[in-house]
């Protein structure tokens, strides 16, 4: 396979070069020449012109650079072509007037440098192209470009699988100017189909939205999952229930739950069924992940009230497998698997991909009296007894695969795949919303296809317009039951028997409830390029779901219902002022149609419905570089988070409808600096942001009647944050983050829904969210230690959760108050990986303390735990 | 040199890291102040909305002064079994949670509910249950399914446990019950039936739940055996499904019961809200006797109330043409106070504004003749008064204000 890989960057110089050279003034001098005795003189070869042209030469300030040797490429030239090659390589400026020839030398200086890929690793043989000289990098990335002529420059690195990287630099006369590139991956050509390609990483951050992008590569060798990785995140807090697929609440700069949304390449989660989330996603499936915070590009078609993560997947263009297996704590097993195959004659391409999850998930729960939080069993005498006990019924396992097929590189498309998905899970309940309601019986299983296709084509019809578009098709079928007519203690005996109702409730008799959920989804992308400085993107997702369900046990079905969502964004992206500011303008027009089927043999009867909604959102993000090195960014949405079908239209049975509910609204505003500077091979980063969100019209669920529930638009709230995080690496050794964040919600809601009562809580601070919290992580490595091709490398990680309370910080007397206790969780692995990172093996540990942790009040996570992981990477 | 600058750029990522870490470290403030020894001791239970949050204050008197829960009382969240439905008595709090399969002693020290004693506690169907003080020391708890269990609260032990055995009648739900009264040696139960195929509706948007009829069992007293059973179709729902709401009281020896077909507990609109009457030394209920409350009142429901001793009963009006949305039950101004003259069956209306609070919350209190309840209407601070009425001068009075809550759930005599 490595052969493969350096043919393909042998044909990728190659087609290059091609493109260089005819690239040159088509319009020359035509006449053929030919250069005998190579290498020559200079002199020599102006000579043999002479002899063969008309021409004459005059020499004018060449000193000693006209008797330097010169070997030529080839033989014969043009004399366009021939003055070229000599005007690179000499130093010297050659200039046609008439039939004379003007020869001078050139003001010059030198460059040189350094290319290295984003882990801080050489890049040998990447290709430099400046003021029209090609050279590679050696084998350890140095390169050295003698004889260049003073000025402006704009040096051009390429490597295959990084993204192309331009830099501007002054050469003053007689100096040498020193670069360091970092090239960071370029994933866009096969996985972003959706997104034009200016999503390059370097660009990332330029394009002025308050936003994060994860190396998710890093941590290939890690047993985390997306979750963990984005928890570690400024600005993200991710509140688990339990171990490894356990239910999560993810908040991003203050606002959770359905204001964020999830995306896999660009594709919405909810249209992956409920069996995958980024709690089981493994990290190796990932290349990066991207996190917007509160404004959210039109590429990404959804009403995200909060912000968007995106996972992108894929390692390369090129042919790679990634196949990792991990054994850990609690009888934890994971396997990953992402691989791509590709044929450059062909342009046929293949990828699978896939993960397996199981575990038992039978960890120790701790009785905890300090934090309220006691675990009791009865003690045969009538009474209770504190005991530490295992969790008995919380396995899980889920298994996902998906493959593509395809072409890439052809006349009629750059990436033409169609695509097939398959995931399985099955889930069992280990408590209710605290660790005091246990369960020991219920369960969850299903299963999802999807059926996929997926297009990209550059220049499609005119030069500059690019296409792309998704389509898919995808089932969910999933049952819970809840069928136990005993209800359990913590050390899982009865503590009741033989009722008429399940473990949910003792009001919800026993049930198996199916789901059956189908989505379509359509997305069509339109990038153009106007010029260098403008672009406009066309974005247009439409998605239909429609969800049937019914309950097995009572024969009771649910009215059958269909939502389908249009979401279309157009946004401006302009560059201005040599470069320094990058602004996009983005508006984004929703258009919901909701509907419901006739109920009749329900509690709450009614004719069939259907709702529509149009919305307008529309926002802004700019970014200024004050220098190289520093840059602000501003960015502002008015965002909005539609109503789904059951807040408005109900379910026929329990949930009533609401037609006058209005979409949840927030006005979202950043402020960033970023500062960074590299100096020799010390990197240095710094980022600091504040954020401001205004939500209002939040859509809560609250009882309408003795047996139901309707949703009202209910809460206001008004955040205010802020970020910092600190970057320093040197070279491949030695890599340091620190963050942290902080954020204040309020309470901004006056009113108790319908009434003239005032809230006693108006203008205080929510209980019960995180409002501080920080992350480090500190990695040591060291290549060819242990041997050539080798590397042994440490990580650290530490996650900072200060105390927040239960409930309202001012109410009530402060020794009453319920804490979920501040925590320091403490992770740690060693990987030594062998051949350049083709066989790695880790040994990890995750709460390496021990501590007893709560992300939520009575939830205790795991403690412990230890994995072994073995990867094999080869691309 | 390159160590150098590594250290340094160590140092000072540190500190920054730190810096932000503690700067937003608080010192806690724990003011341990003594209770405040008074000759009556009574409970406040307040609570705040999204996210709810429970509140228990006490206080010597709920005539006079003001009390303010920032910063005061017990922080009852995690501990409190819903609607602040606390079982107060002689110091004690005790919360049954149906989920948890638990009962739990507390008693209130330095403004902190501290547990005494928890005892695991099944009682089938106990989503839904209400207690019954036999003497001062023994407590009835029975669950909507007709368990039951007796126990000395001394010791928290467990004396006595049972099921009711009430008849099952087909196509109707389980007996529910809705009230238990332990009287002259014998126990008296009163129950229902839900139909879950919902009869048609009386009018739009209005379906029956509970079946019309009201049952009564009466057992021997205390080997619960020997069961009389006995109904009537001119009210139902006898009781409430509401810890704490009042279901009975005893007037010239005769066990009276409020019935309680309002929506949000048996759900009929067919039937009135009144009082039944089991004679002393019958075991039926009396066919000659009905008061219907909901006929003086425009045909409104009433839930909730207080008896103070001398044949003056208080009940809660909702006022149905103030109440347009299940939410306005418990957050609009729809509530009225009316004194019932039990000699006359005469209703006398109370000069109180409007109020609102959870109609379903124990938050009337009788007491030593007097009637204390809460008028949640706030005043421009957001304030409000709990007012008391005094059955021996008929006189209704502004008690205690209330300041810095969203309403009060709960009302306990503590001692």
């Amino acid at each position: 396979m490595d052969k493969i890989c350096q043919h393909l960057r042998q044909a990728y110089n190659a087609i290059f070069f091609f493109f260089l050279l005819i690239s040159f003034d088509a319009n020359a001098q035509t006449q053929q020449i030919s250069i005998a005795n190579k290498p020559a003189g200079l002199k020599e070869i102006f000579s043999q012109v002479e002899k063969q042209t008309e021409f004459t030469f005059i020499y004018t300030r060449t000193k000693g650079t006209i008797n330097q040797t010169i070997n030529l490429s080839k033989s014969n030239y043009t004399i366009t072509e021939l003055f070229h090659e000599l005007e690179m390589r000499s130093g010297i400026s050659i200039r046609m007037s008439g039939n004379h020839v003007i020869v001078k030398e050139q003001a010059s200086g030198i460059l040189k440098g350094l290319v290295k890929n984003e882990r801080g690793e050489a890049v040998p043989f990447a290709t430099l192209v400046v003021a029209g000289r090609m050279v590679q990098t050696d084998e350890k990335g140095n390169f050295l470009v003698v004889t260049l002529p003073e000025g402006h420059h704009i040096l051009t690195v390429s490597y295959m699988g990084y993204a192309t990287q331009n830099k501007a630099f002054e050469l003053k006369a007689n100096q040498t100017a020193f670069q360091e590139i970092i090239l960071l991956p370029d994933n866009k050509a096969l996985n972003e189909v959706i997104v034009k390609g200016k999503t390059e990483a370097q660009k990332f951050q330029e394009r002025g939205y308050h936003a994060n992008m994860l190396d998710a590569s890093k941590f290939n060798n890690s047993t985390r999952d997306l979750n963990q990785l984005l928890n570690a995140t400024s600005g993200i807090r991710i509140r688990e229930q339990g171990g490894l697929g356990s239910n999560f609440n993810f908040s991003l700069n203050g606002l959770s739950g359905k204001a964020v949304r999830f995306f896999i390449d660009g594709i919405p989660m909810e249209n992956y069924g409920v069996g995958m989330a980024f709690n089981n996603i493994p990290v190796n499936l990932a290349s990066k992940l991207e996190v917007y915070k509160g404004v959210v590009p039109v590429e990404l078609g959804a009403d995200a009230l909060g912000g968007a993560v995106n996972m992108v997947t894929g390692k390369g263009t090129g042919n790679y497998i990634d196949a990792s297996y991990s054994v850990g704590s609690f009888n934890t097993h994971r396997g990953a698997l992402s691989s791509q195959y590709r044929n450059d004659s062909t342009g046929f391409i293949m990828k699978l991909s896939g993960f397996y999850n199981y575990s038992d998930n039978n960890y120790m729960m701790y009785s905890n009296p300090k934090y309220d939080a006691s675990i009791l069993l009865p003690d045969g005498a009538g009474g209770f007894e504190e005991r530490n006990v295992k969790r008995f019924h919380d396995r899980y396992r889920s298994a996902m695969v998906q493959g593509e097929l395809g072409y890439v590189n052809k006349s009629w498309a750059d990436v033409f795949m169609v695509g097939f998905l398959y995931n399985n899970h099955y889930k069992q309940y280990q408590t209710g919303a605290t660790q005091d309601v246990v369960y020991g019986k219920i369960d969850r299983r299903g299963d999802y296809m999807m059926p996929s296709l997926r297009y990209k084509k550059s220049n499609l019809l005119l030069n500059g317009l690019d296409a792309s578009a998704f389509l898919s098709y995808g089932i969910d079928n999933y049952a819970v039951t809840d069928t136990s007519k005993s209800t359990f203690w913590w050390d899982g005996s009865p503590s009741s028997i033989n009722n008429n109702h399940g473990e949910f409730a003792a009001n919800i008799p026993t049930t198996i409830t199916h789901f059956r959920n189908a989505f379509l989804l359509s997305r069509l992308n339109l990038a153009y390029q106007v010029n260098d400085l403008n672009s406009i993107t066309l974005n247009y997702n439409f998605s239909n779901a429609n969800r049937k369900s019914n309950e097995e046990l009572s024969a009771k079905s649910y009215a059958e219902a269909g939502q389908s969502k249009s979401v279309l964004g157009m946004a401006w992206k302009n560059v201005a002022f040599n470069g320094r500011l990058n602004t996009t303008a983005f508006a984004k027009l929703f258009h919901f149609n909701l509907s419901i089927a006739e109920t009749i043999d329900a509690r709450n009867p009614m004719a069939a419905q259907h709702k529509n909604y149009n919305d307008f959102g529309y926002g802004l993000a700019s970014r200024y570089a004050l220098s190289e090195h520093i840059g602000i960014r501003a960015s502002y949405e008015h965002a909005y988070r539609l109503p789904e079908q059951v807040e408005v239209l109900g379910d026929g049975v329990n949930i009533i409808a609401n037609l006058n509910i209005r979409p949840e609204s927030s006005h979202n505003l950043n402020l960033g600096l970023d500062v960074s500077a590299t100096h020799e091979q010390h990197y240095y980063r710094f980022d600091l942001s504040a954020f401001y969100r205004n939500a209002t019209d939040f859509i809560y669920s609250i009882p309408s009647g003795s047996f139901s529930s309707q949703y009202l638009n209910e809460g206001k709230v008004r955040i205010l944050g802020g970020e910092a995080e600190a970057q320093y690496k040197f070279s491949d050794l030695i890599e340091l983050t620190l963050n942290a964040s902080y954020q204040r919600s309020e309470q901004t809601q006056e009113y108790i829904y319908g009434t003239q009562t005032r809230y006693a809580t108006y203008g205080n601070m929510i209980p019960n969210q995180p409002w501080l919290f920080g992350n480090l992580y500190f990695s040591l490595g060291k290549n060819d230690w242990l041997g050539k091709d080798t590397r042994i490398q440490f990580d650290w990680s530490t996650q900072y959760l200060h105390s927040f309370f239960l409930t309202w910080e001012a109410w009530g007397s402060a020794q009453s108050r319920n804490v979920i206790p501040s925590q320091l969780l403490h992770n740690a692995g060693i990987t030594y990986s062998l051949k350049q990172k083709k066989y790695n093996i880790s040994f990890e540990s995750r709460n390496l303390g021990d501590v007893l942790a709560y992300d939520n009040f009575r939830q205790q996570k795991p403690g412990r735990s230890f994995n072994l992981k073995f990867r094999y990477f080869i691309h | 040199m390159k160590t150098k600058t590594i250290k340094s750029s160590l140092i000072m990522l540190s500190i920054l890291f730190l810096g932000l870490t503690f700067q937003s470290c608080k010192k806690s403030t724990s003011p341990d102040e003594p209770e405040i020894i008074t000759e009556s001791t009574f409970g406040i239970g307040g609570f705040l909305l999204n996210p709810s949050s429970t509140y228990v204050l006490q206080n010597g008197s709920l005539s006079t002064g003001e009390a303010s829960f920032i910063g005061n009382g017990a922080n009852v969240t995690s501990v409190e079994p819903g609607f602040l439905a606390f079982i107060a008595k002689n110091g004690n709090y005790y919360s049954y949670k149906s989920s948890q399969n638990t009962l739990t002693k507390f008693s209130y020290v330095n403004q902190t509910m501290q547990n005494v004693k928890s005892i695991p506690f099944v009682l089938a169907n106990g989503y839904r249950y209400g207690h019954y003080w036999v003497d001062d020391n023994t407590l009835l708890i029975y669950s909507l399914g007709g368990d039951y269990k007796i126990l000395n609260v001394e010791s928290m032990s467990v004396t006595k446990e049972g099921n009711f055995n009430l008849p099952a009648k087909a196509g109707l739900t389980f007996a529910m019950v809705g009230f238990v009264h332990v009287k002259d040696n014998k126990i008296h139960v009163g129950y229902y039936y839900g139909d879950d195929n919902y009869p048609a509706a009386v009018k739009a948007g209005k379906t029956n739940w509970a079946t019309g009829t009201a049952y009564f069992a009466v057992y021997d007293y205390p080997s619960v055996s020997n069961p009389v059973y006995s109904e009537d179709t001119r009210s139902t729902v006898p009781g409430n499904d509401r810890n704490g709401v009042l279901k009975t009281f005893v007037y010239n020896d005769d066990l009276y019961i409020l019935t309680a077909p309002f929506e949000m507990v048996g759900q009929n609109w067919d039937r009135p809200h009144g009082i039944y009457r089991i004679k002393k030394g019958t075991s039926v209920v009396d066919p000659t006797y009905f008061l219907n409350l909901s006929a003086q009142l425009n045909g409104d429901p009433i839930l909730g109330g207080g008896y103070a001793g001398n044949g003056k009963l208080l009940v809660r009006r909702i006022r149905m043409d103030l109440a347009p949305t299940w939410n306005s039950y418990g957050f609009a101004n729809t509530q009225e106070f009316h004194i019932v003259d039990m000699a006359t069956g005469s209703i006398t209306k109370l000069n109180v504004p409007l109020a609102k609070s959870q109609p379903t919350a124990p938050n009337i209190l009788a007491d030593n003749g007097k009637i204390y309840f809460p008028v949640n209407t706030k005043d421009i601070d957001g304030n409000f008064y709990l007012y008391n009425y005094d059955s021996a001068t008929g006189a209704v009075n502004k008690g205690i204000k209330i300041n810095d809550i969203d309403g009060v759930n709960g009302l306990y005599k503590i001692k």
